[in-house]
C-alpha cells in the first residue's frame, strides 16, 4: 500500500519533502470530482501522466492547517501548466445551483501567469468545455480564449488533453491517443483495487503512483 | 496542398526564404504572412490549411515555441493522427531538438522520422533541395538527412528518467 505505511506523522504530501515537485513538470487538474464525470478525471489524470507530467489536484494534500484555497493557490502556483474543465458550470438539482470552484480556480491560474516575465515559466492553462456549453453566458470574460470542446466521453476528451499536453515544451510523450486509451481501462481497474484497499477515496500520490506503473508499460 | 509551413514569429525571415525556395522548385507552400489577413480567425484559417496540407514543415529553433506556434503543433498533431498519410518533416535549427510531440505523430508508422537540420542559415540550398526530395518521394543521400530513431532514443531516455523519478518518490511513501 504506497504512502500508508508509518503512521500519520511519516506521511508525505505531494509538493513537500520527497514529493517535491518540478513545476514545469506539473499540471493542475481542475476538474469536477463528482461520480458522473469519473471517466473524465480519470482520462484527464491519465493522459497527463502518459505526456510525462505530475497531475496535481486540490485532493493532493490532506494539509488540514491550511485552507482549501489555500492548498489550491499553492498547488497552482507551483504548476506550470493547469487544465479546467467548466462542465458543471450550470444549474443543478432542486434549487439550480451552480458550481463556480472550477471558474474561481481558472481565475487563480489566469493570474498565476502574470506573475513571471520570463517566458519559460509563465503558467499555461487548457480550458475545456462540453460540446453546445454557453459557459460565455456567464464568464464573459473568457470570449476569445477559444476553449476545446469535447462530447463527454473518454473517447473525445482524451486526444484534446493529449495533444495539448504533448505539444507543451516540457512535454516528454511518444503516445498516441489511442494507446493512452487501450492502456486506460487498465489504470481505472488498478483505481478500484486501491478504492478497495483503502475503503474509498484513493490517496492522490498513490493513485499518481498507479498511472505512473501502467504508463511505464506502454 | 503540398507543404504547410510552421514557425515561431523569431523564425519568420528564415520561414520566409525557405517559402521562397520551396516555391521555386514548384511546391504549393502555405505561409501565415503571405495567407492570413487581419481579423481573420486564426486557429479555423490554420486548421484549414493543415486539413488540406500533405506535409508539414516544422520550423524549429532553438527558443520555446511562441503560443501561435504551440498553437499549430497541436492542430497539425491532431491532423496526423487522424490522417496517416499527412507527414511531418521536422526542421532544425540553431542546434534545437526534435520536441516529442513529432515522435508521437509518427509512433504508428515503420517509417523513420526525416529530421532536417540547418547547419548554416545562410545557405538554405541543400535544406530545400532536401524538403523537396521528402516532399516528392524521392530522398537522396546527399543532404542533412537523419534517420529519427537515435531523436527517439534520447526522448524515450528522457520520459524513462523522468518515469524513475516519480515512482521513486512514491516508493519512498511505503
Amino acid at each position: 500500500m504506497a504512502n500508508g505505511g508509518g503512521g500519520i506523522g511519516a506521511r508525505v504530501h505531494f509538493g513537500e519533502g520527497k514529493l517535491a515537485i518540478d513545476p514545469a513538470k506539473a499540471v493542475f487538474i481542475n476538474c469536477p470530482f463528482d461520480k458522473d464525470f469519473e471517466p473524465a478525471f480519470e482520462a484527464v489524470v491519465f493522459s497527463a501522466v502518459c505526456c510525462g507530467f505530475t497531475p496535481r489536484s486540490a485532493l493532493e494534500t490532506g494539509n488540514v492547517a491550511e485552507s482549501r484555497v489555500e492548498r489550491i493557490v499553492r498547488a497552482i502556483f507551483s504548476s506550470k501548466y493547469s487544465i479546467h474543465d467548466l462542465s458543471r458550470c450550470k444549474g443543478e438539482g432542486s434549487e439550480q445551483l451552480a458550481r463556480f470552484n472550477m471558474p474561481l480556480e481558472l481565475g487563480i491560474a489566469m493570474a498565476r501567469r502574470f506573475t513571471t516575465t520570463k517566458k519559460s515559466l509563465k503558467h499555461d492553462w487548457l480550458l475545456l468545455v462540453p460540446e453546445g456549453h454557453q459557459y460565455l453566458k456567464f464568464v464573459s470574460d473568457l470570449a476569445g480564449f477559444d476553449p476545446l470542446r469535447y462530447d463527454g466521453t473518454t473517447n473525445s476528451i482524451v486526444p484534446k488533453v493529449v495533444s495539448w499536453l504533448a505539444t507543451r515544451p516540457d512535454a516528454v510523450s511518444t503516445h498516441t491517443p489511442k494507446a493512452v486509451l487501450d492502456a486506460l481501462p487498465e489504470f481505472q481497474k488498478e483505481k478500484l483495487r486501491l478504492r478497495k484497499e483503502w475503503h474509498g477515496d484513493v490517496p492522490w500520490a498513490d493513485l499518481v503512483m498507479a498511472a505512473m506503473e501502467i504508463a511505464s508499460s506502454l | 496542398m503540398d507543404v504547410f509551413l510552421s514557425h515561431s514569429a523569431a523564425d519568420k525571415k528564415l520561414a520566409e526564404r525557405l517559402s521562397r525556395g520551396l516555391d521555386a522548385h514548384g511546391l504549393s507552400v502555405w505561409l501565415d504572412r503571405r495567407e492570413l489577413t487581419p481579423g481573420s480567425d486564426l486557429r479555423r484559417e490554420i486548421e484549414e490549411a493543415i486539413q488540406k496540407a500533405d506535409h508539414i514543415l516544422l520550423l524549429i529553433g532553438h527558443r520555446e515555441p511562441d503560443e501561435a506556434q504551440q498553437l499549430t503543433w497541436r492542430v497539425a498533431l491532431e491532423a496526423v493522427w487522424q490522417d496517416p498519410e499527412k507527414r511531418f518533416i521536422p526542421v532544425l535549427h540553431h542546434g534545437a531538438d526534435l520536441p516529442a510531440f513529432v515522435v508521437s505523430g509518427n509512433s504508428s508508422r515503420e517509417a523513420a522520422i526525416p529530421v532536417v537540420r540547418i547547419e548554416d542559415g545562410r545557405n538554405l540550398r541543400d535544406v530545400v533541395d532536401t524538403i523537396v526530395e521528402i516532399v516528392k518521394g524521392e530522398p537522396t543521400q546527399k543532404a542533412v538527412f537523419k534517420r529519427g530513431e537515435d531523436e527517439v532514443r534520447v526522448k524515450e531516455a528522457e520520459r524513462s528518467h523522468r518515469l524513475l523519478d516519480i515512482r521513486r518518490y512514491a516508493l519512498s511513501l511505503k
